[in-house]
């Protein structure tokens, strides 16, 4: 493989360097195929959602209240008459957008005090840790509905509920990994060079992280979705009229054994975009953290 | 010892004639799969093994000697396969036996003893269980008779208390000892063939030298054949009865190991012996010589000489066809077109390569430095009290074995540690933490580390690497960084294309050759070295301790090298302190610590080393017990417990002061210097030593 034009350092670099290392080398796994198709599928449809939904979410066909699935109608109507297919494609929006955005805040918290808290070891570490712990002891859900109590339901709100929440689980995982490497002799050699902890920390430690926060992130996403889902479903989410996944579970529910479409479509979309992002996940893992190969295999 | 040695190979080879061979492994080939290249790993490998004969191994890493100790236990790695010949266990083929035939065998007629003991031990079950296990499932013990006859074995194996060790976990007892466990385990079933993968290669000299003893005895009394593989030559020439030197998949050479070492025929051979240190030459040293070049590409073999492209001797004919095996003396062969060779008798080429003339003035002073680690157990003094000083432009160097605090030392001057007690200074001021240390002072103080594979961020391009502390510390001006750090690498004999590779696209010693660079960059007074060479091979090491001289006798800085191999502290340094469970035992030139008078650790330490010199006669001096933890207080002299030459309660009881022999040397011990001088030196060699 050849490197011409790598001379100056960053996160784009690395990370592509990264993956020209060893692109060529992934063993694509069925994992992974599906977690990348199901991903994907959602995002696109996320992403265009307004343009593609085959009714208008918020339009109520009146003389299609609570109707079975249709040529017309694919997932059917709720009490309302709205499509439910629309809907649903709509809340893949809204959940996403929810999910991501407080996966990534989670995940910038996490790197932040996992790589400090591991770097610095000894006291400090041992004080970041035992806050870190109070912040995990609570039930997730419990925690949420703390948060948005305080701060109101809204939508940024559950962004920055989900992201303090997952923030500790993120520190731990980069910590772990944080403490096999600033063990490793390079980071003694820039601290013999004389470099300042913040270089240490986020240009010598931070890019052999990489590969342990993005599958750490990418199942974090997947808790996220689920969070989201049951902050909706509580009534903590976005407030209505915006679709959600939760929401729409839990405003259908009181008719669902006459009419369970409207309850079980959402909760489809909720089982599949959590199971794609747990491939995806597992995919990433087996090609970025995997040591050494499941079977005796010798290197050559 | 080494006299019973001399007489074996020819009992041995009278035994080989008359029966079958133990181990006969005739034209193997064997092929490893990668995606779809493929890679001849091992070609026409052929060697017999009587009973009672230990046959050594020895290559470089990569070179494949691990390969034939797998398949000979018929337990190759999954994508790799033999392609032709025959393995032969007593006359019966191995590679036509069934699973569970195999598994018959295995553990029960043929034994092996992994390299690395601490991953080879269950760590969640007792040592003597682990033994008793192999019994019960090949004689079917019952659990009273396997533990009594683990228990036996233990105490074979020179364990001490066998009964209490049995009951003990695998991390509870020392690197040695579980090696020891592992031999116990090997031997417990009296097998026919033992195959020994670097058994004692994570080990210090000391142990190693008591390991090879046990292994020698457990060979005499069991009639085990032993294939041992090594990369150590010493330790063939002291423990083995024939010998197979194997380069990149070939057997280039083989005999019996007095002349092998003796007459080295291939040019492998005499290039792997050059490059060794000598472990006793007179006051003068020469330079060494490294093998150039790397191992061929094993997936783009040619039909020639596969030591071709690294042979001075090459000549064409070398190029164009690969040579067949050539009897050269009584039972050896080599695989090389000219046998003899006008070998230029370089001994005449002596010259002193030690650092030249280093200053008379001080640069770091050490002044009962204490380094303690507290732990749950108590304090672990780590360095107890020691004072020392390195002058400018001098190559001082740290021996001791693993554990006696010569890292720490290292650590505590470049201030990655904090000390304890007492204080460095640097040239008259008080240096601290390297955190609290001005910029300047940083600059003037590097290290290089240990290990290659961990030394270079594996996420930076080498250029990254060098040019850092070139901008750190402003070197050069921005537009020149490029230049400078391809001037560097040239220092280190690299090219400007390393630039753009990252650290896991270049080999071991590059990687330690980049490291080096590095800690020039700043243009230091001062580099702390820390067994840069110890986890490389041979050929890269010598090559790396003659840039280490080229360098410093170019830049007149001083350097504090830190080993075990006292023979390479002998060729690289001026002044060695010998250091034993945090405090120094002797300080001297390397001559003076060549001679008596020795301090007992000393001598002992001497006595270990495993000398690949023909003609060399060595004292065997071996130390018994464990190094004593740092964490009960040791009072007295460090050494009592294991010291062979204790004179009594005042060992116990007084720290020895240091005594001064002649101006630079000095010892600490309470034997008086005329007894200490009276004895025997180690070495004593007969005539001039030949290559």
């Amino acid at each position: 493989m050849s490197k011409n034009d790598s001379t100056q350092s960053g996160f784009k670099e690395t990370i592509s360097g990264f993956l020209k290392n060893r692109l060529s080398k992934i063993n694509f796994t069925a994992n992974l195929i599906i977690g990348v198709v199901l991903l994907l599928g959602f995002v696109f449809i996320g992403i265009f959602a307004p343009y593609i939904t085959p009714h208008d979410s918020e339009e109520m066909y009146y003389e299609h209240l609570k109707e079975m699935p249709s040529a017309e109608f694919l997932l059917g109507t709720d009490r309302y008459g709205r499509d439910i297919l629309s809907r649903v494609m709509m809340g893949t929006r809204t959940t996403l957008l929810i999910a991501s955005t407080s996966t990534l805040i989670a995940l910038f918290l996490g790197i932040i005090f996992g790589a400090t808290s591991a770097y610095f070891g000894g006291r400090t570490d041992n004080i970041m840790m035992r806050i870190n712990d109070i912040f995990m002891s609570f039930p997730t859900l419990i925690f949420a509905m703390l948060v948005i109590g305080v701060l109101g339901p809204s939508m940024v709100n559950g962004i920055i509920a989900i992201g303090i929440i997952y923030a500790p689980r993120v520190t731990r995982v980069v910590r772990s990994q944080a403490l096999n490497i600033v063990h490793m002799e390079y980071i003694d050699a820039a601290k013999v060079g004389g470099e300042s902890s913040f270089y240490i920390i986020f240009r010598e430690m931070l890019p052999n992280l990489w590969p342990t926060i993005i599958v750490e992130g990418s199942i974090r996403l997947g808790y996220a979705i689920l969070l989201t889902a049951g902050l909706g479903y509580i009534g903590l989410g976005p407030p209505p009229p915006t679709p959600d996944w939760g929401l729409m579970a839990y405003s259908e529910r009181t008719y669902m054994f006459e009419t369970p479409w409207p309850v079980f479509a959402p909760c489809l979309a909720i089982v599949i975009a959590v199971i794609g992002v747990n491939l995806f996940g597992e995919g990433l893992k087996d090609i970025l953290l995997a040591k050494g190969s499941r079977k005796k295999e010798a290197k050559v | 010892m080494k006299n019973e040695n001399s007489t074996s190979p020819e009992d041995t080879a009278r035994n080989a004639s008359t029966k079958t061979p133990v181990l006969s492994v005739s034209g193997v080939d064997i092929t490893y799969y990668s995606g779809a290249v493929k890679f001849p790993a091992i070609r026409d490998i052929s060697f017999e093994i009587g009973a009672g004969e230990a046959f050594g191994l020895v290559g470089e890493s990569g070179s494949g000697k691990s390969t034939v100790a797998y398949a000979v236990m018929q337990y190759l790695a999954s994508n790799g396969e033999i392609d032709s010949g025959d393995i032969a266990f007593s006359g019966a083929n191995l590679m036509k036996m069934s699973r569970k035939e195999l598994l018959g065998l295995r553990g029960l007629k043929i034994s092996m003893v992994p390299q690395d003991p601490l991953t080879s031990l269950n760590p969640s079950h007792r040592v003597g269980d682990q033994v008793a296990e192999i019994l019960k499932i090949h004689y079917k013990l019952n659990r009273d008779e396997a533990h009594k006859r683990a228990v036996a074995m233990l105490g074979q194996v020179h364990l001490p208390a066998p009964e209490l060790t049995a009951l003990k976990y695998p991390h509870q007892i020392s690197g040695g000892q579980q090696q020891r466990v592992l031999i116990a385990m090997a031997f417990c079933t009296n097998p026919e063939l033992l195959i020994m993968d670097e058994p004692t290669t994570g080990l210090d000299v000391t142990t190693q030298a008591r390991i090879l003893d046990l292994i020698r005895e457990m060979k005499l009394k069991h009639k085990t054949a032993i294939l041992y593989i090594t990369h150590d030559l010493g330790v063939v020439k002291n423990l083995c009865d024939r010998v197979a030197i194997i380069y990149a998949g070939e057997i280039v050479e083989e005999g019996d190991v007095a002349s092998l070492f003796k007459s080295p025929a291939h040019p492998y051979t005499q290039g792997l012996l050059k490059c060794i240190p000598k472990t006793y030459t007179h006051k003068t040293q020469k330079k060494l010589d490294a093998i150039e070049g790397f191992l061929p590409n094993l997936a783009d073999l040619k039909p020639a000489c596969i030591f071709a492209p690294r042979c001075t001797f090459a000549q064409e004919q070398c190029h164009q066809q690969a040579p067949s095996f050539i009897a050269c003396g009584e039972n050896r062969r080599t695989k090389c077109y000219f046998t003899e060779f006008d070998a230029p008798d370089d001994a005449e080429e002596y010259e002193n390569l030690r650092a030249s003339s280093p200053s008379k003035r001080v640069l770091v002073k050490a002044d009962r430095l204490k380094k303690v680690y507290p732990t749950k157990r108590g304090d672990l003094r780590a360095v107890d009290d020691t004072s020392f000083e390195c002058k400018r432009g001098e190559i001082l160097g740290i021996v001791g074995e693993s554990g006696c605090g010569k890292t720490t030392m290292a650590r505590c001057i470049v201030g990655l540690e904090d000390v304890s007690d007492g204080e460095i200074s640097y040239d008259g001021n008080k240096i601290g933490m390297v955190r609290k240390r001005s910029k300047e002072m940083r600059r003037k103080i590097q290290m290089v580390f240990q290990n290659p594979e961990a030394t270079l961020n594996p996420q930076k391009t080498i250029e990254e690497i060098i040019t850092r502390p070139l901008a750190l510390y402003k070197i050069v001006p921005k537009a020149k960084r490029h230049q400078k750090a391809v001037e560097l690498l040239e220092t280190v004999n690299l090219t400007e294309r390393y630039l753009s590779r990252y650290p896991h696209e270049i080999s071991g010693g590059e990687k330690q050759r980049v490291g080096i660079a590095r800690a020039f960059a700043t243009e230091p007074e001062l580099i702390i070295l820390d067994e840069p060479i110890s986890s490389l091979d041979v050929s890269v090491q010598a090559g790396i301790l003659n840039l280490l001289i080229d360098l410093q006798r170019k830049h007149h800085i001083a350097y504090i090298f830190i080993g075990h191999n006292l023979s390479v502290i002998r060729h690289l340094c001026n002044r060695v302190m010998v250091v034993y469970v945090g405090r120094i035992c002797e300080v001297g030139t390397p001559d003076d610590l060549f001679e008596p008078p020795y301090h007992p650790y000393t001598e002992a330490l001497l006595s270990a080393i495993p000398v690949v010199e023909p003609n060399i006669e060595q004292k065997e001096i071996r130390l018994q017990g464990i190094m004593p933890n740092a964490i009960d207080p040791i009072p007295g002299c460090a050494f009592h417990t294991r010291c062979p030459r204790k004179i009594g309660d005042v060992c116990e009881k007084n720290a020895p002061a240091e005594v001064e022999v002649k101006p630079g040397h000095h010892i600490a011990c309470h034997i008086p210097l005329e007894e200490l001088a009276a004895v025997n030196p180690v070495f004593k060699y007969g005539r001039r030593y030949v290559f």
